[in-house]
């Protein structure tokens, strides 16, 4: 199915018109139920999911999710081959990608070798023409000044690190005032150091400049410090989107408790409100009986003699297998009647043998498998 | 990402004018090769007849053999020239081996005419090979083999191609990691065995392509012959030019090309699917 | 290819037979020329030996010898014409390749390969045909489009080559700022092969300058240099074509000095020493 020229091209910013936009269509983007495949290998599986305008939204998944090829799909470089994309309450798979008010940072950064970054950056106004030089002049060095590369205006590409190259990227993508921004793993080329401080940096000016972000990565620290909403995917469907507190708190899956953060999966029959696996036991326990697999965080189990007053806890003996010493924190692993589990608590002095550990049973999640 | 109307701009003119002026004319000249003159004219009836001249007439056989030869014997030289050139540039020039290689590709680029005249200066009777062996007293009568015979053709075409031998040669011999030699001589073999067990083989890629080029431009050369060959080092290529000039026999020329080409496009198909053979080992 | 010492010799002594075959080998190549350019100085004529007379008369009467320089111009045209005309077809054709899928693909890179691998006689023959089918009057003409036409794979392959290292995200991010897929190709794509095109462009342009066998069967009236230079031989051999001779291949130096920093500009310093034939 290939694009036609057909479609509405949307209309430039005018106050007026994007407010009423924004009151008629809350949610800027709308992917319905679109299906991708490349060969016969599925790729996207009917994913259907909105963007909320002024978010900063991020899919997060493994490579082989997905996340990489909806991005491309929302972009224009590939055609879905199922299922529709609105933007604004109008469609938007049907445009080409030189039509669509999206713009992309992409992972190696794709900026131009041949023109200097002042070039690099002017090109989205250049091409589309209308707008004086003078202007393009000045918003290029508006654009050059947010991301603090004015003085390397006139250099070519190949001469700035990888760091600078990505604002310049960055700036080239957000002169356009684009209504969606796409961001396809760009920190992952930088080394640890940078990479965090690249983050706080687009933290911040997502929030100055208001426009929606959607953000590929594979790194789930990265996710839950950037996102207000993290929309993870596995094998091509959405398996959950929260902001980045519920997800962790409250994952739906097990999958979902695994990949963003650690955490036990208990295996346990419930019956009659309580849940019992092996040696532990969950009361209360909700939801239906028969098998079910709860997440509990490390964090959450607490060693004896650290046992907090108040909440009813469960408690469970278990032998300590190894202690791992991380800084400040340590990672217990221990086995109680066969079955293995982490606890992390803050570094303390050598324990081993049996101990008594103890968990709020508020914070072990019923999840799907 | 590209458009169905982006993608018939780009592959129609092409295809088009290939079409048109590329294949309409091979497809002419394998046409023709089974036309015949008549009374001054090509007459348009189709037959077998070219063919089957060449098959029998022991002339034309005797040329296609000696242009066989020669052309093997150019590919020979060539190797036995061009191999231990690439050898010593690829693993014993040093510092040096840009400068040398350029030095080596400058004749390639210097006109075929230029080189083949410069040849037929040095050989003749008169020529300044001759010369200086007369000034040296080695010889009283001037040495006549040299020129206007198979022998002197077989040393122009040599002194032509060795470079175009000498380019895939190299490639491949700088394409072997050298730890691979150095592992090799760790091993206890001594520069001669590491030589045959190890850089030989894996240069036989650009060994082949060396020696098919080598011997497929040679097969279809006229042009040294005519500076060069004399009488009897005429080559197969100087019977169809004759044929499509005073001989007038348009059809007979076209079936000869029409061998010249099957041979060549069947050597390179199997040297095509030799390479490929060796790459999946 | 992931391996990092490739290219580096191991250090050895230097065997002495290797390096003086070595230097025999370079010798056979370059002494006809050295006999040529010496000779384009001698009084008495190309041969015997040794040379008597130096002067430099025979480039005076070359520089008066305006057959030849009419030659050079015809031939000049062609060239500019075939690079013209070879790059133009080439460019497309190596974009048809890279990037679209149609009937006849395979097939198609092979004829377009043909008049490089074939003896130069039969693609001659074969247009000498063509051109009396089409009922066209042989001349410089018929030979401008015989070389542009035997040339286009050499463009093809260089720009092919070109296309496969371009980053492909640059075209992407043009048309997701908003540049159309026209503008795309002038303002992008195009400066990205600009040293595949001049690559291709001087090698054209040489061989085009250089070429016999095609131009033997096309040629009309007017002379390209190679043939004006085949026709004085059959009349007889002053060291004037010697003089010819070493401009020819001072000219073949330059050319090819400036293709070679072209080329190991393009692929950049660490793989500089493998490079496929020109």
């Amino acid at each position: 199915m290939e694009y036609g020229e057909g479609g509405p091209v949307t209309p430039g910013s005018a106050n007026s018109s994007a407010q009423a936009t924004a009151r008629e269509h809350p949610g800027l983007l709308e992917v319905r139920g679109i299906v991708k495949s490349f060969g016969n290998r599925e790729v996207l599986k009917r994913i259907s999911l909105e963007v909320v305008r002024g978010e900063f939204l991020t899919l997060l998944g493994e490579s082989g999710s997905g996340k990489t090829t909806l991005l491309r799909l929302i972009a224009g470089f590939e055609q879905p081959n199922g299922g529709e994309i609105w933007m604004n309450g109008e469609r938007l798979d049907t445009l080409p990608p030189y039509r669509r008010r999206v713009n992309t940072v992409f992972q190696n950064y794709a900026l131009f070798p041949h023109l200097s970054v002042r070039d690099n950056v002017a090109f989205g106004l250049r091409v589309k023409g209308g707008a004086p030089s003078e202007e393009i002049t000045e918003r290029v060095n508006q654009a050059l000044r947010m991301v603090k590369m004015s003085e390397y205006a006139s250099t070519r590409p190949s001469k700035i690190s990888g760091g600078q190259q990505q604002r310049v990227a960055l700036a080239r993508a957000l002169i356009n005032r684009p209504e969606l921004l796409l961001l396809d793993e760009p920190l992952s080329a930088l080394d640890a150091n940078l990479r965090k401080q690249m983050q706080s940096e687009l933290k911040s000016l997502q929030r100055e400049v208001g426009i929606t972000f959607l953000f590929v990565t594979h790194d789930q620290e990265e996710a839950m410090a950037l996102s207000d909403r993290i929309a993870l995917l596995r094998d091509g469907a959405l398996e959950q989107i929260a902001s980045p507190r519920e997800i962790y708190s409250r994952p739906a899956t097990a999958y979902t408790a695994q990949f963003v953060g650690q955490t036990n999966l208990l295996r346990c029959q419930v019956q009659a409100g309580c849940a019992s696996c092996g040696g532990i036991a969950i009361v209360p326990a909700a939801g239906p009986e028969g098998p079910a697999t709860f997440s509990l965080r490390p964090e959450a189990i607490k060693c004896f003699p650290e046992v907090p007053s108040g909440a009813p806890m469960m408690k469970f003996k278990a032998t300590i297998r190894q202690q791992i010493y991380a800084g400040a924190t340590e990672l217990l692993e221990v086995e109680c009647a066969g079955q293995y589990l982490r606890v992390r608590r803050t570094a303390g002095a050598p324990l081993s043998g049996e101990q008594e550990f103890s968990f709020s049973p508020d914070d072990a999640i019923r999840v799907r498998d | 990402m590209y458009s169905r109307a982006y993608k018939t701009i780009v592959a129609l003119p092409p295809l088009l004018w290939v079409g048109l002026f590329l294949l309409l004319p091979y497809a002419l000249m394998f046409a023709h090769s089974f036309w015949t003159v008549r009374d001054g004219f090509i007459a348009h009836q189709w037959n077998l007849q070219n063919y089957r001249t060449l098959l029998a007439n022991p002339v034309y056989l005797g040329v296609f053999l000696r242009t066989m030869r020669i052309a093997a014997s150019v590919a020979l030289c060539s190797l036995l020239l061009g191999y231990p050139l690439a050898y010593y540039l690829s693993f014993h020039s040093g510092a040096r081996k840009e400068l040398l290689y350029q030095l080596v590709i400058v004749p390639l680029w210097v006109s075929y005419l230029v080189r083949g005249y410069a040849w037929k200066t040095i050989l003749g009777s008169e020529g300044v090979l001759n010369g200086f062996l007369r000034y040296l007293h080695v010889t009283t009568e001037p040495v006549s083999f040299l020129l206007y015979s198979p022998f002197a053709v077989v040393l122009v075409l040599t002194h032509i191609y060795t470079p175009f031998v000498f380019l895939p040669i190299y490639a491949s011999l700088e394409h072997i990691p050298r730890p691979l030699v150095e592992a090799s001589q760790d091993l206890g073999a001594n520069p001669l065995k590491t030589f045959l067990r190890v850089i030989l083989p894996l240069s036989m890629p650009g060994f082949i392509a060396g020696a098919t080029f080598a011997f497929v431009l040679s097969l279809g050369d006229f042009l040294a012959p005519l500076l060069v060959g004399g009488a009897s080092g005429t080559m197969i290529a100087n019977v169809v030019q004759s044929l499509f000039g005073a001989a007038y026999d348009w059809p007979l020329g076209a079936a000869i090309s029409v061998c010249i080409l099957f041979i060549t496009v069947g050597l390179l198909f199997a040297t095509e699917r030799l390479e490929k053979r060796w790459a999946a080992k | 290819m992931g391996c990092e010492m490739k290219g580096h010799a191991a250090p050895t002594r230097n065997p002495p037979f290797l390096t003086a075959y070595a230097a025999l080998v370079f010798a056979f190549i370059y002494l006809p020329i050295a006999v040529l350019i010496l000779y384009s100085f001698n009084r008495d004529g190309v041969g015997g030996f040794p040379p008597r007379h130096f002067t430099a008369d025979w480039y005076r009467i070359l520089f008066a010898d305006s057959a030849i320089w009419d030659a050079v111009w015809n031939s000049l045209q062609v060239a500019a014409g075939a690079v013209a005309l070879s790059l133009s077809l080439g460019l497309l054709a190596a974009l048809a390749l890279d990037r679209a899928d149609f009937p006849g693909k395979a097939l198609f890179r092979r004829i377009v390969l043909l008049p490089l691998i074939l003896p130069g006689i039969i693609t001659g023959l074969s247009l000498l045909m063509f051109a009396v089918f089409a009922g066209a009057q042989l001349s410089l003409f018929t030979v401008f489009l015989g070389h542009g036409t035997a040339l286009i794979s050499v463009a093809t392959t260089e720009i092919f080559a070109g296309l496969q290292k371009m980053d492909r995200g640059q075209e992407e991010a043009s048309l997701d700022l908003g540049a159309t897929p026209w503008q795309t190709f002038w303002r992008i794509t195009l400066p990205n092969l600009r040293l595949s095109l001049i690559a291709a462009g001087l090698l054209i342009f040489t061989l085009s300058m250089d070429e016999i066998a095609v131009t033997f069967f096309l040629i009309g009236r007017d002379n390209t240099l190679p043939l004006e230079i085949w026709g004085r031989l059959r009349r007889g051999i002053t060291p004037e074509i010697n003089a010819i001779s070493t401009f020819i291949f001072a000219a073949s130096v330059v050319l090819i000095v400036i293709w070679y920093r072209i080329r190991t500009r393009s692929i950049g310093a660490e793989s500089s020493q493998v490079l496929e034939r020109p």
